[in-house]
């Protein structure tokens, strides 16, 4: 039986307070063929076998709720880290919509955009201002030789600040907030461990004030007492900010701490969700229980 | 006048498909039916494995409901069947109405006890210091000892973890608590204290549903019991 959720969520879907919403979105890589299009269910797998296709989102349909942490867990290959790069605007979706909508200062609703319309000036000035990333390895998100006052400037500038003594001043704010001694403002990242370079993406990630904060295996590198304080971290920062957020693991342990509610995604497909404990106490779909069981 | 019942469990019923054990299917609860006014204790009790935490966990909607419906007159919503909500409500419910005390503790590791009983205020918006002073009333009633809220309760013994896990659970205010087996690793001295803490929330007007095997100490708490 599946999720019932995953099968009616979609009728509340008017009522929730979503910020992020995706309809059918797909993405393949390579030129595709007629067979890839036969390709419809999980069982099948994402490869094409006639064209070498690779299918890594089969139409994926999902809302991100203000506030919440929204995990999407699977094995590699699955397509998750696809999936946050499409919400991230960093690919093109061959198909589907990603809806985006933010109350105004009023807090009257604004009429949501389909942010696969933008043209790719305002997809990056969407991207600036109003998203935020988190990366496994801080070299992706992260120029190692600027300091942090630097990386973080680089983010605000382009979302438009120009005061230099505001951002320095805003650098300083963000990095107490992630518990960075401020006197290292000058310091280059190179000279960063590794738990407080993840802190340093977090904070120029924050530093825009984002309406998303999409976080991709940010725990993986570290070992398991950074870790520990990365994620309490995190949690500390959806509580206080209440930023909404879209976490990427393989990790269930980093799920159970941080997402309240959970993707399952397998070959390109979501096979299961619902409620984080839900699913990780009463999983329905025979690959989630694999999953489940094979956890440490 | 009759009251609407705060809690409704009609034929409520849950199989497991375990697919990775040759599909084989367990059925711990087949169909079951039980009202809970509001103030009431309520008290189920049975035998190891008859199903007690599954009732809780599927009130919670830890479990998926095979079938049946679970009607809660909630604050928020009005009646509301827990079994086919949405999950938003469901966050909703257990963020402001849901108290759940399990049997186990499970946290973060190198987070301390005084935070780690803090959390649900905090999630609730409250500031850090505020909550923190609270939860120091509360793991002083529980008898943790005040050296020890700065480690980690990862370190703690059973029984203190689940002195944890009671403070978390009575520290927000819930309108409906479900109690999974609050005394069963408590010594004698801390058994009281847990009834008293029950007594009290009772008093104020929560709604306890407690499952337990140990019913000779709650019994004088009960204003209604269930046997499975």
């Amino acid at each position: 039986m599946m999720n019932r959720q995953a099968m009616h969520g979609v009728d509340n879907r008017e009522k929730r307070e979503w910020v992020i919403e995706g309809r059918d979105l797909r993405k393949r890589y390579g030129h595709g063929c007629s067979y890839c299009d036969t390709l419809t269910r999980v069982e099948q797998g994402n490869r094409c076998a006639a064209c070498g296709s690779i299918t890594a989102c089969a139409g994926i349909t999902f809302a991100l709720a203000r506030g919440e942490i929204l995990g999407i867990v699977g094995e590699s290959g699955s397509g998750k880290s696809t999936l946050m790069q499409l919400v991230n605007l960093a690919l093109p979706a061959d198909s589907g919509e990603l809806w985006y909508r933010e109350p105004n200062e009023t807090g009257a609703e604004r009429a949501p955009v389909n942010l696969l319309t933008l043209d790719k000036y305002a997809r990056r000035t969407f991207r600036n201002q109003r998203l935020g990333i988190v990366y496994q390895r801080p070299e992706l998100g992260l120029n190692m030789n600027f300091s942090v006052g630097g990386n973080v400037a680089e983010k605000l500038l382009l979302a438009d600040w120009r005061h230099v003594g505001r951002i320095r001043e805003r650098t300083s704010e963000l990095m107490r907030l992630t518990e960075l001694p401020t006197e290292r403002i000058d310091d280059a990242p190179r000279m960063f461990s590794g738990g407080m370079l993840q802190r340093v993406q977090i904070a120029k990630a924050l530093s825009s004030n984002p309406a998303v904060l999409l976080l991709d295996e940010v725990t993986s590198g570290l070992d398991l007492s950074v870790q520990a304080r990365v994620l309490d971290l995190i949690r500390h920062i959806q509580w206080e900010l209440k930023m909404t957020m879209l976490l990427v693991s393989h990790d269930l342990g980093v799920i159970k701490q941080l997402a309240g509610r959970t993707i399952v995604m397998k070959a390109g497909y979501i096979v299961e969700q619902g409620l984080t404990d839900q699913i990780l106490e009463d999983p329905q779909h025979p690959y989630t229980q694999l999953l489940v069981s094979s956890a440490l | 006048m009759t009251q609407t019942p705060i809690l409704d469990v009609q034929q409520l019923k849950k199989d497991f498909h375990m697919h990775l054990v040759d599909g084989r299917v367990i059925n711990p609860l087949a169909s079951l039916s039980f009202q809970v006014q509001r103030g009431q204790t309520f008290i189920i009790s049975g035998k190891s494995g008859a199903g007690k935490t599954s009732i809780l966990k599927c009130i919670y909607r830890t479990y998926l409901t095979t079938s049946g419906a679970i009607w809660y007159d909630s604050q928020q919503f009005g009646r509301i069947d827990i079994a086919s909500a949405n999950e938003e409500m469901v966050v909703r419910l257990r963020e402001r109405e849901l108290g759940f005390c399990s049997q186990f503790l499970k946290v973060l590791p190198r987070v301390s006890a005084l935070d780690v009983t803090a959390e649900p205020l905090v999630r609730l918006g409250i500031a850090r210091e505020a909550a923190q002073l609270e939860a120091t009333t509360w793991l002083r009633r529980l008898g943790i000892e005040e050296r020890r809220w700065q480690a980690s309760p990862v370190t703690f013994s059973g029984g203190e973890q689940q002195r944890l896990n009671l403070a978390r659970a009575f520290i927000a205010a819930p309108r409906l608590l479900l109690l999974d087996e609050p005394t069963a690793s408590l010594d004698g001295v801390s058994k009281g204290i847990v009834l008293e803490m029950m007594v009290e929330a009772k008093r104020a007007g929560v709604t306890i549903l407690t499952v337990s095997h140990d019913t000779a100490s709650l019994q004088a708490l009960a204003d209604a019991t269930y046997s499975l």
